[in-house]
């Protein structure tokens, strides 16, 4: 796997406190955390008409390739152009997952 | 200034932890326990059992986390202001009632949107409603009482997570 940098780390920060509010600020972002958002990315059937879906060439199956920073850069990217509707419209599916990802922050 | 105060909550809950390791409840015969029959209370007012045994607790302003080797267990408040954010203005056991047994607003039905697993709405012989889910990863239980302002989550993830979670609902009660 490709480390995480920290510019990184603070865009997903960024998409989460979106989703979550604040108290996202301070979660720790690790593969699993990216791995649950990729999961409630793709959860959503009524919140995709506010988007494309995530682009193919970094989507295995149903799984996001997290472990590589040209997919990492590539949903970044594809999230900040235009993607806050669709974070916002993602706030209930992401409030069921949300102690998941919160564990996944603690690294549990 | 706030650093003092999430101490002081801290060791206030710490504290009730320990005074009721002396109280334990009384148990029904014949329900097969994963906890010792020590209790965590919440926010004051919902008595959950405490895991049998832990290594680590951690809290902040919005959760707090019991872990062991084996399993952990997220325990969440759910406020009216954590139901805004989502995008409803029900009281937070309004809004979940609708969610689990008639969802009729979008925000209503996005929660369970994608969840693969089936919600049940286990008896229970105290005041408080539950409705429990797999989520992948383990069980995800709502607490629910139309006198309370918030609503209890518990997530557990890990081994014997049915056990835990039947006696969440077996022994958690309104104070």
């Amino acid at each position: 796997m490709e480390p995480i940098t920290e510019q990184e780390k603070q865009d997903f920060r960024e998409f989460l406190s979106t989703i979550y509010g604040a108290q996202a600020n301070s979660w720790n972002i690790n593969l699993k955390v990216l791995e649950l958002f990729g999961e409630l990315l793709q959860s959503s059937e009524s919140c995709s008409r506010y988007m494309d879906m995530v682009p193919r060439p970094f989507v295995a199956g149903n799984v996001i390739k997290w472990a590589s920073k040209q997919a990492r850069g590539a949903i970044i990217r594809h999230l900040k152009n235009g993607g806050k509707h669709y974070l916002i419209c993602l706030r209930a599916a992401g409030a069921r997952m949300k102690p998941q990802i919160y564990l996944a922050s603690q690294g549990l | 200034m706030k650093t003092a105060r999430d101490i002081i909550v801290l060791l206030i809950m710490v504290l009730t932890i320990h005074g009721c390791q002396t109280n334990n409840i009384k148990h029904e015969a014949g329900v097969e326990r994963a906890s010792t029959g020590e209790e965590l209370i919440l926010k004051g007012r919902v008595s959950v059992p405490l895991p049998e045994s832990y290594k680590k607790v951690l809290l902040d302003e919005h959760a707090m986390i019991i872990s062991a080797p084996e399993y952990s267990v997220v325990y969440r408040w759910i406020d009216q202001n954590e139901v805004e954010f989502i995008g409803s203005n029900k009281s937070p056991y309004d809004f979940f009632k609708s969610v689990f047994s008639n969802p009729t607003s979008d925000e209503e039905k996005r929660f369970l949107e994608g969840l693969k697993n089936e919600v049940h709405r286990p008896n229970s012989p105290s005041d408080l409603e539950f409705y429990y889910f797999d989520n992948g990863d383990g069980r995800q239980i709502y607490i629910l009482s139309n006198i309370l302002s918030f609503v209890l989550e518990v997530t557990y993830k890990g081994d014997d997570d049915n056990k835990y979670i039947n006696s969440v609902v077996a022994d958690s009660q309104l104070r």
